[in-house]
């Protein structure tokens, strides 16, 4: 005979895995911080004589579609006081600026991807889920940039 | 039925619950609908806060420069994106100062027309000179409201005021 009655925990456990199997998100899929671009390692910090450290950062976010943003990122806090020419010289500034235009992600594979952003093709590659190794060789010089997943919010 | 609408109900008795049930389903109101704070504006970040004040041999120099902007999106799809803007300047030592300053506001106003259920497109215009914004929308899953500049390319990005 055969049985008849539900097992309702696991209904829920089916329903689960095929929620998780339906719904699995790409795992480009969040935000993305620039740690090394063209062997120099980021977030970059140039020392001003006037403006003390200037950070210079950049970051990704990639949403479900696989559409997001690149952001190219400026800061600087300065509480800088010197000689200059015999007089004492202060500075205090704040100041940042950030830039982001569009980009997009089209998946060529197994964990690679070609990320187009800022004029640039990316071609990428996914490293245990969290590191992106990109390479634009599109020029005599190539461009690299490796990006690290953000933990989750 | 179109959200927004309620329906003219048959029944001469309205159990109260069922009633507010009935308009809770059918008059939902668009996600896009509420206050939003302007994170991105043709690209640059807001809102910006940079200031510098130098001191040299009895001279101060001060400068600011802030921006910032919202927009509102109502009941009716109506559309108003503002843009503050100010800048200002001071100079002195021990015979003179000068200063000045300025701010503008930019507001922009329009519609609202949904495409799909998270798609929408923003057509507004500025009421000085004619300026206008065409955004092409998306309402993202994770909270934010992600725009592109359909003639000029530039990306707007919006998130939901709290509170």
């Amino acid at each position: 005979m055969a049985r008849r009655i539900p097992l309702p925990a696991a209904g829920t456990l089916a329903l689960g895995l095929t929620a998780a199997a339906g719904c699995a998100e790409d795992p480009l899929v969040g935000a993305w911080s620039v740690t090394e671009m063209d062997d120099e390692a980021m977030p970059y910090i140039y020392s001003s004589t006037y403006y003390g450290d200037v950070v210079y950062s950049a970051s990704m976010r990639m949403f479900s579609d696989l559409v997001g943003y690149v952001t190219y990122s400026m800061q600087s806090d300065s509480d800088t006081t010197m000689d200059y020419y015999g007089q004492e010289l202060t500075i205090k500034a704040k100041l940042s600026e950030s830039d982001s235009s569009r980009a997009w992600a089209r998946s060529t594979g197994e964990n690679t991807y070609v990320i187009v952003a800022a004029g640039d093709d990316l071609n990428c590659s996914l490293t245990l889920l969290t590191l992106l190794s990109c390479v634009d060789d599109s020029d005599d010089e190539p461009m690299t940039v490796i990006l690290k997943k953000d933990a989750e919010q | 039925m179109g959200c927004g609408r309620v329906s003219v109900m048959k029944h001469t008795r309205v159990i109260p619950s069922r009633a507010a049930l009935g308009v809770g389903l059918t008059g939902c109101s668009d996600d896009i609908v509420g206050e939003w704070t302007v994170d991105w504006f043709d690209g640059q970040a807001l809102p910006v806060e940079n200031t510098s004040d130098v001191t040299y041999s009895g001279y101060v120099y001060s400068q600011s420069t802030s921006m910032s902007g919202w927009l509102r999106v109502d009941e009716t799809l109506t559309a108003t994106l503002e843009i503050q803007y100010a800048y200002a300047y001071s100079y002195s030592n021990a015979y003179a100062t000068d200063s000045s300053s300025e701010s503008e506001t930019y507001t922009y106003t329009g519609m609202v027309t949904k495409v799909d259920k998270a798609r929408f497109q923003i057509r507004l215009q500025e009421s000085d000179d004619g300026d206008a914004l065409n955004l092409d929308c998306t309402l993202r899953e994770e909270g934010p409201l992600d725009c592109d500049d359909r003639e000029e390319g530039g990306v707007f990005m919006f998130s939901r005021k709290e509170g």
